[in-house]
Protein backbone atom coordinates (compact mmCIF):
# COMPACT_ATOMS: atom_id res chain seq x y z
CA UNK A 1 0.00 0.00 0.00
CA UNK A 2 2.04 3.65 -1.17
CA UNK A 3 1.55 6.59 1.30
CA UNK A 4 1.33 9.97 0.54
CA UNK A 5 4.63 10.61 2.22
CA UNK A 6 6.10 7.51 -0.34
CA UNK A 7 4.65 9.33 -3.27
CA UNK A 8 6.25 13.02 -2.47
CA UNK A 9 9.44 11.42 -1.88
CA UNK A 10 9.42 9.34 -5.20
CA UNK A 11 8.49 12.42 -7.14
CA UNK A 12 11.77 14.21 -5.18
CA UNK A 13 14.26 11.88 -6.12
CA UNK A 14 13.07 12.21 -9.82
CA UNK A 15 12.94 15.46 -10.25
CA UNK A 16 15.13 16.96 -7.73
CA UNK A 17 15.09 20.80 -8.24
CA UNK A 18 12.47 20.82 -10.40
CA UNK A 19 10.17 20.28 -7.58
CA UNK A 20 8.54 22.92 -5.36
CA UNK A 21 6.67 22.28 -2.14
CA UNK A 22 4.10 19.52 -1.64
CA UNK A 23 1.23 19.57 0.91
CA UNK A 24 -0.68 16.76 2.36
CA UNK A 25 -4.02 18.74 2.98
CA UNK A 26 -5.61 15.53 4.45
CA UNK A 27 -5.83 11.74 3.91
CA UNK A 28 -5.26 10.30 0.63
CA UNK A 29 -4.61 13.73 -0.87
CA UNK A 30 -0.99 15.41 -2.17
CA UNK A 31 -0.65 18.48 -4.05
CA UNK A 32 2.60 18.58 -5.51
CA UNK A 33 4.36 21.83 -7.10
CA UNK A 34 6.40 21.20 -9.96
CA UNK A 35 8.31 23.31 -12.60
CA UNK A 36 6.02 23.04 -16.50
CA UNK A 37 9.39 21.84 -17.61
CA UNK A 38 9.27 18.90 -15.81
CA UNK A 39 6.11 17.91 -16.29
CA UNK A 40 6.42 15.18 -18.79
CA UNK A 41 9.76 13.52 -16.96
CA UNK A 42 7.08 13.74 -13.23
CA UNK A 43 4.50 11.67 -15.69
CA UNK A 44 6.37 9.35 -17.39
CA UNK A 45 7.98 8.29 -13.73
CA UNK A 46 4.61 8.22 -12.04
CA UNK A 47 3.39 5.90 -14.57
CA UNK A 48 6.41 3.74 -14.70
CA UNK A 49 7.01 3.74 -11.24
CA UNK A 50 3.15 3.49 -10.06
CA UNK A 51 0.68 3.01 -12.32
CA UNK A 52 -1.81 5.33 -11.70
CA UNK A 53 -5.49 6.17 -12.89
CA UNK A 54 -5.33 9.30 -14.61
CA UNK A 55 -8.26 10.57 -13.43
CA UNK A 56 -8.27 14.34 -15.24
CA UNK A 57 -6.34 17.48 -15.60
CA UNK A 58 -8.04 21.04 -14.51
CA UNK A 59 -7.32 24.67 -15.96
CA UNK A 60 -7.18 27.87 -13.33
CA UNK A 61 -6.73 31.47 -14.72
CA UNK A 62 -5.16 33.65 -12.23
CA UNK A 63 -5.59 36.23 -14.86
CA UNK A 64 -1.41 36.43 -15.59
CA UNK A 65 -1.05 32.77 -15.09
CA UNK A 66 -2.64 29.29 -16.19
CA UNK A 67 -2.36 26.85 -13.49
CA UNK A 68 -3.14 23.44 -14.56
CA UNK A 69 -3.47 20.70 -12.03
CA UNK A 70 -3.08 16.97 -13.09
CA UNK A 71 -4.93 14.80 -10.58
CA UNK A 72 -3.52 11.09 -10.67
CA UNK A 73 -5.02 7.90 -8.85
CA UNK A 74 -2.80 5.98 -7.46
CA UNK A 75 -3.82 3.18 -5.64
CA UNK A 76 -6.52 5.78 -3.70
CA UNK A 77 -4.40 8.51 -3.16
CA UNK A 78 -5.16 11.36 -5.39
CA UNK A 79 -1.89 12.93 -6.30
CA UNK A 80 -2.25 16.33 -8.51
CA UNK A 81 0.48 17.58 -10.06
CA UNK A 82 0.38 21.46 -9.99
CA UNK A 83 1.93 23.41 -13.19
CA UNK A 84 1.82 27.30 -13.59
CA UNK A 85 2.79 28.35 -16.79
CA UNK A 86 2.84 32.28 -17.41
CA UNK A 87 0.33 33.54 -20.09
CA UNK A 88 3.22 34.82 -22.20
CA UNK A 89 4.63 31.70 -22.62
CA UNK A 90 0.93 30.16 -23.09
CA UNK A 91 2.34 26.59 -23.45
CA UNK A 92 3.06 22.96 -22.42
CA UNK A 93 4.24 19.70 -22.96
CA UNK A 94 1.42 17.55 -24.02
CA UNK A 95 1.00 14.19 -22.18
CA UNK A 96 -1.45 12.43 -24.24
CA UNK A 97 1.40 9.61 -25.47
CA UNK A 98 1.67 8.44 -21.83
CA UNK A 99 -1.70 8.16 -20.66
CA UNK A 100 -3.83 8.34 -24.02
CA UNK A 101 -7.11 9.57 -21.89
CA UNK A 102 -5.67 13.22 -21.62
CA UNK A 103 -6.23 13.37 -25.34
CA UNK A 104 -9.79 15.20 -25.51
CA UNK A 105 -9.09 16.80 -22.24
CA UNK A 106 -5.99 18.68 -23.48
CA UNK A 107 -8.26 19.73 -26.57
CA UNK A 108 -10.95 20.78 -24.06
CA UNK A 109 -8.49 23.03 -22.60
CA UNK A 110 -7.22 24.30 -25.16
CA UNK A 111 -10.56 25.27 -26.60
CA UNK A 112 -11.83 27.07 -23.78
CA UNK A 113 -8.51 28.69 -21.96
CA UNK A 114 -6.53 28.60 -25.35
CA UNK A 115 -3.32 27.20 -24.01
CA UNK A 116 -1.18 25.10 -26.50
CA UNK A 117 -0.15 21.60 -25.79
CA UNK A 118 3.29 21.00 -27.72
CA UNK A 119 3.20 17.67 -29.57
CA UNK A 120 -0.36 17.11 -29.44
CA UNK A 121 -1.52 14.78 -32.13
CA UNK A 122 -4.78 16.10 -32.94
CA UNK A 123 -5.36 20.02 -32.65
CA UNK A 124 -8.50 20.36 -33.39
CA UNK A 125 -11.56 21.91 -32.03
CA UNK A 126 -13.11 19.63 -29.64
CA UNK A 127 -16.16 21.39 -27.68
CA UNK A 128 -16.15 24.65 -29.63
CA UNK A 129 -18.12 24.87 -32.86
CA UNK A 130 -17.18 25.21 -35.83
CA UNK A 131 -17.83 29.08 -36.67
CA UNK A 132 -16.40 30.30 -33.22
CA UNK A 133 -14.04 33.61 -34.14
CA UNK A 134 -10.44 32.01 -33.82
CA UNK A 135 -8.30 33.35 -31.15
CA UNK A 136 -11.39 33.45 -28.51
CA UNK A 137 -11.15 31.07 -25.74
CA UNK A 138 -14.30 31.59 -23.61
CA UNK A 139 -12.78 30.79 -20.12
CA UNK A 140 -9.96 33.04 -20.46
CA UNK A 141 -9.72 35.83 -18.91
CA UNK A 142 -8.11 39.21 -19.57
CA UNK A 143 -4.26 39.04 -19.36
CA UNK A 144 -3.50 41.51 -16.12
CA UNK A 145 -2.98 41.31 -13.08
CA UNK A 146 -5.11 42.59 -9.54
CA UNK A 147 -3.73 46.53 -9.87
CA UNK A 148 -5.98 48.70 -11.35
CA UNK A 149 -5.35 50.36 -14.53
CA UNK A 150 -5.11 53.82 -12.66
CA UNK A 151 -3.09 52.50 -10.05
CA UNK A 152 -0.84 50.23 -12.52
CA UNK A 153 1.90 53.54 -13.39
CA UNK A 154 2.84 54.32 -9.89
CA UNK A 155 3.07 51.08 -8.41
CA UNK A 156 5.59 50.04 -11.84
CA UNK A 157 7.48 53.28 -10.85
CA UNK A 158 7.56 52.11 -7.24
CA UNK A 159 9.02 48.85 -7.77
CA UNK A 160 11.74 50.28 -10.18
CA UNK A 161 12.66 53.44 -8.46
CA UNK A 162 11.44 53.45 -5.05
CA UNK A 163 9.61 56.51 -5.57
CA UNK A 164 5.87 56.60 -5.70
CA UNK A 165 3.88 60.31 -5.10
CA UNK A 166 4.43 63.54 -5.96
CA UNK A 167 4.18 66.06 -2.98
CA UNK A 168 1.78 69.08 -3.56
CA UNK A 169 2.65 72.79 -3.19
CA UNK A 170 0.49 73.32 -0.49
CA UNK A 171 1.92 69.76 1.58
CA UNK A 172 5.59 71.21 0.73
CA UNK A 173 4.35 74.79 2.23
CA UNK A 174 2.52 72.91 5.78
CA UNK A 175 6.10 71.03 5.64
CA UNK A 176 8.19 74.22 6.07
CA UNK A 177 5.57 75.84 8.32
CA UNK A 178 6.47 73.18 11.02
CA UNK A 179 9.87 73.23 10.02
CA UNK A 180 10.89 69.99 7.78
CA UNK A 181 12.15 69.70 4.52
CA UNK A 182 9.63 70.35 1.53
CA UNK A 183 9.98 66.77 0.62
CA UNK A 184 9.47 63.45 3.12
CA UNK A 185 12.98 61.62 2.45
CA UNK A 186 12.14 58.80 -0.17
CA UNK A 187 13.77 55.62 -1.37
CA UNK A 188 14.78 57.12 -4.75
CA UNK A 189 16.64 60.21 -2.75
CA UNK A 190 19.64 57.41 -1.80
CA UNK A 191 20.22 54.45 -4.01
CA UNK A 192 21.70 51.85 -1.26
CA UNK A 193 18.74 51.81 0.13
CA UNK A 194 16.82 50.55 -3.18
CA UNK A 195 17.95 47.15 -2.60
CA UNK A 196 16.72 46.89 0.74
CA UNK A 197 13.20 48.08 -0.46
CA UNK A 198 13.02 45.54 -3.06
CA UNK A 199 13.95 43.00 -0.68
CA UNK A 200 11.14 44.10 1.37
CA UNK A 201 8.96 43.69 -2.08
CA UNK A 202 9.97 40.32 -2.82
CA UNK A 203 9.80 38.92 1.47
CA UNK A 204 6.36 40.48 1.39
CA UNK A 205 4.96 38.95 -1.95
CA UNK A 206 3.75 42.22 -3.06
CA UNK A 207 5.76 41.97 -6.77
CA UNK A 208 4.64 38.43 -7.49
CA UNK A 209 0.77 39.82 -6.63
CA UNK A 210 1.02 42.74 -8.75
CA UNK A 211 2.96 40.96 -11.45
CA UNK A 212 5.96 42.68 -11.84
CA UNK A 213 8.70 41.75 -13.94
CA UNK A 214 12.41 42.40 -12.15
CA UNK A 215 14.24 41.46 -15.68
CA UNK A 216 11.91 43.68 -18.09
CA UNK A 217 11.68 46.02 -14.73
CA UNK A 218 8.10 46.82 -15.42
CA UNK A 219 4.70 45.52 -14.96
CA UNK A 220 3.85 42.26 -16.86
CA UNK A 221 0.56 43.41 -18.30
CA UNK A 222 -0.16 47.37 -19.28
CA UNK B 1 -8.41 -23.73 -36.89
CA UNK B 2 -8.92 -23.52 -33.36
CA UNK B 3 -5.45 -22.35 -32.97
CA UNK B 4 -6.16 -19.31 -35.14
CA UNK B 5 -9.65 -18.63 -33.62
CA UNK B 6 -7.91 -18.80 -30.12
CA UNK B 7 -5.21 -15.76 -31.38
CA UNK B 8 -7.94 -13.55 -32.40
CA UNK B 9 -8.19 -10.24 -30.24
CA UNK B 10 -10.57 -9.53 -28.10
CA UNK B 11 -11.63 -7.33 -25.18
CA UNK B 12 -12.28 -8.20 -21.62
CA UNK B 13 -13.27 -6.16 -18.61
CA UNK B 14 -11.96 -6.54 -14.81
CA UNK B 15 -14.87 -4.87 -13.03
CA UNK B 16 -12.27 -4.73 -9.71
CA UNK B 17 -10.17 -2.12 -11.67
CA UNK B 18 -12.98 -0.22 -13.20
CA UNK B 19 -13.73 3.10 -11.65
CA UNK B 20 -16.82 4.13 -13.48
CA UNK B 21 -15.05 7.25 -14.99
CA UNK B 22 -16.97 6.02 -18.31
CA UNK B 23 -13.68 7.49 -20.39
CA UNK B 24 -14.14 4.56 -22.79
CA UNK B 25 -17.67 5.68 -23.61
CA UNK B 26 -16.32 9.26 -24.46
CA UNK B 27 -13.22 8.02 -26.17
CA UNK B 28 -15.75 5.64 -28.32
CA UNK B 29 -18.43 8.00 -29.45
CA UNK B 30 -15.23 11.28 -30.10
CA UNK B 31 -13.81 8.09 -32.03
CA UNK B 32 -16.99 6.71 -33.89
CA UNK B 33 -18.97 9.92 -33.84
CA UNK B 34 -17.05 12.88 -33.56
CA UNK B 35 -18.75 13.65 -29.88
CA UNK B 36 -19.00 13.34 -26.44
CA UNK B 37 -21.94 11.33 -25.80
CA UNK B 38 -22.76 8.56 -23.81
CA UNK B 39 -25.70 7.67 -26.16
CA UNK B 40 -23.63 6.89 -28.88
CA UNK B 41 -21.22 4.64 -27.48
CA UNK B 42 -20.61 1.14 -28.23
CA UNK B 43 -19.84 0.29 -24.85
CA UNK B 44 -21.81 0.86 -21.97
CA UNK B 45 -20.39 1.05 -18.96
CA UNK B 46 -23.21 0.38 -15.96
CA UNK B 47 -23.53 0.56 -12.01
CA UNK B 48 -25.80 -1.69 -10.66
CA UNK B 49 -27.32 0.07 -7.40
CA UNK B 50 -28.50 -3.20 -5.88
CA UNK B 51 -25.05 -5.07 -5.79
CA UNK B 52 -22.92 -1.71 -6.14
CA UNK B 53 -20.64 -3.33 -8.80
CA UNK B 54 -19.56 -2.22 -12.03
CA UNK B 55 -19.91 -4.22 -15.16
CA UNK B 56 -19.16 -3.16 -18.67
CA UNK B 57 -21.44 -4.39 -21.95
CA UNK B 58 -19.04 -4.90 -24.37
CA UNK B 59 -18.82 -6.86 -27.62
CA UNK B 60 -17.15 -10.48 -27.16
CA UNK B 61 -17.30 -10.73 -31.28
CA UNK B 62 -18.98 -14.58 -30.66
CA UNK B 63 -17.30 -17.68 -32.42
CA UNK B 64 -20.79 -17.72 -33.98
CA UNK B 65 -22.80 -14.15 -33.01
CA UNK B 66 -26.33 -14.62 -32.98
CA UNK B 67 -26.65 -11.42 -34.18
CA UNK B 68 -25.43 -12.06 -37.60
CA UNK B 69 -27.54 -15.19 -37.69
CA UNK B 70 -30.70 -12.96 -36.87
CA UNK B 71 -30.24 -10.55 -39.46
CA UNK B 72 -32.39 -10.70 -42.27
CA UNK B 73 -30.07 -8.61 -44.46
CA UNK B 74 -27.02 -10.45 -44.02
CA UNK B 75 -25.42 -6.93 -42.98
CA UNK B 76 -23.82 -8.37 -40.16
CA UNK B 77 -20.40 -10.11 -41.06
CA UNK B 78 -17.64 -11.81 -38.99
CA UNK B 79 -14.37 -11.20 -40.66
CA UNK B 80 -13.12 -14.76 -40.63
CA UNK B 81 -9.23 -13.31 -39.48
CA UNK B 82 -9.60 -11.26 -37.37
CA UNK B 83 -12.81 -12.22 -35.73
CA UNK B 84 -14.49 -9.47 -35.19
CA UNK B 85 -18.52 -8.88 -36.31
CA UNK B 86 -19.19 -5.94 -38.00
CA UNK B 87 -22.27 -4.22 -39.64
CA UNK B 88 -22.67 -2.58 -42.49
CA UNK B 89 -24.45 0.39 -42.45
CA UNK B 90 -25.28 0.24 -46.36
CA UNK B 91 -27.10 -3.13 -45.78
CA UNK B 92 -28.75 -2.20 -42.22
CA UNK B 93 -32.12 -1.99 -42.70
CA UNK B 94 -32.98 -1.23 -39.14
CA UNK B 95 -35.25 -3.91 -38.11
CA UNK B 96 -33.64 -4.02 -34.75
CA UNK B 97 -33.32 -7.84 -34.48
CA UNK B 98 -29.98 -8.14 -33.63
CA UNK B 99 -30.54 -5.87 -30.56
CA UNK B 100 -32.80 -8.04 -29.76
CA UNK B 101 -30.99 -11.39 -30.22
CA UNK B 102 -28.00 -10.35 -28.81
CA UNK B 103 -27.59 -11.84 -25.09
CA UNK B 104 -26.08 -8.51 -24.28
CA UNK B 105 -28.00 -6.27 -26.17
CA UNK B 106 -24.63 -4.83 -27.54
CA UNK B 107 -26.07 -3.32 -30.66
CA UNK B 108 -27.94 -0.36 -30.50
CA UNK B 109 -30.56 1.75 -32.41
CA UNK B 110 -28.75 4.60 -34.00
CA UNK B 111 -31.37 7.22 -34.42
CA UNK B 112 -29.67 9.43 -36.45
CA UNK B 113 -29.03 7.52 -39.30
CA UNK B 114 -31.94 4.60 -38.41
CA UNK B 115 -29.34 1.59 -38.67
CA UNK B 116 -27.98 -0.99 -36.23
CA UNK B 117 -24.51 0.16 -35.05
CA UNK B 118 -21.89 -1.47 -32.79
CA UNK B 119 -18.17 -2.28 -31.95
CA UNK B 120 -15.83 -2.75 -35.27
CA UNK B 121 -13.03 -3.08 -32.84
CA UNK B 122 -11.46 0.36 -34.21
CA UNK B 123 -10.73 -1.21 -37.40
CA UNK B 124 -9.80 0.03 -39.99
CA UNK B 125 -9.72 3.96 -38.14
CA UNK B 126 -7.26 3.00 -35.45
CA UNK B 127 -6.14 -0.68 -36.70
CA UNK B 128 -7.94 -2.60 -34.95
CA UNK B 129 -6.70 -1.19 -31.57
CA UNK B 130 -10.04 0.09 -29.44
CA UNK B 131 -9.86 3.46 -27.90
CA UNK B 132 -11.73 1.97 -25.33
CA UNK B 133 -8.58 -0.18 -23.81
CA UNK B 134 -6.42 2.63 -24.48
CA UNK B 135 -8.11 5.27 -23.20
CA UNK B 136 -8.69 3.20 -19.45
CA UNK B 137 -5.96 4.15 -17.44
CA UNK B 138 -6.69 1.95 -14.47
CA UNK B 139 -6.76 -0.91 -17.33
CA UNK B 140 -9.72 -2.86 -16.30
CA UNK B 141 -10.85 -3.05 -20.24
CA UNK B 142 -8.13 -5.02 -21.53
CA UNK B 143 -7.17 -6.67 -24.69
CA UNK B 144 -6.39 -10.13 -25.07
CA UNK B 145 -6.26 -13.18 -27.31
CA UNK B 146 -9.55 -15.05 -27.38
CA UNK B 147 -7.83 -17.59 -25.85
CA UNK B 148 -7.33 -15.84 -22.47
CA UNK B 149 -10.74 -14.31 -22.61
CA UNK B 150 -12.00 -17.80 -22.73
CA UNK B 151 -10.30 -19.19 -19.33
CA UNK B 152 -10.79 -15.81 -17.77
CA UNK B 153 -15.11 -15.50 -18.63
CA UNK B 154 -14.87 -19.11 -17.55
CA UNK B 155 -13.33 -18.41 -14.10
CA UNK B 156 -15.26 -15.51 -13.71
CA UNK B 157 -18.83 -15.78 -15.16
CA UNK B 158 -18.97 -19.89 -14.81
CA UNK B 159 -20.44 -21.14 -11.63
CA UNK B 160 -17.35 -22.70 -9.33
CA UNK B 161 -15.38 -18.83 -10.60
CA UNK B 162 -14.59 -16.89 -8.30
Amino acid sequence: MVTEIEVARSLQTWLNADMGNYSIPRERRINVVIKPASLRKAVKNLVEGYNPRFVTISAIDHGLDIELLYHFSIGGIVATLQATIPKEANEIDTITDMTPAAHFIEREINDLFGVKFRDHPEQRRLVLPGDWPPGDHPLRKPHEGVIPPSARLPVETLLSTGCLTTVSSYVKQRRERVGLPPAPPAVCSEKELLPEFQEIMRQTGFDGKAGYDWGKKKLRYK
Amino acid sequence: MKESIGRQRVLIYHPERCTGCKYCEMGCSLQHFGVINFGKSHIRTVFDEKTKELESVVCMHCEDPVCAASCPVEAIVKEEKTGWVKINPMKCIGCKNCIFACPLSVPWFDEDRRVASKCDFCDPVRGGNPICAEYCSPKALEVVTRTKAWSFNEQRYLPGGE
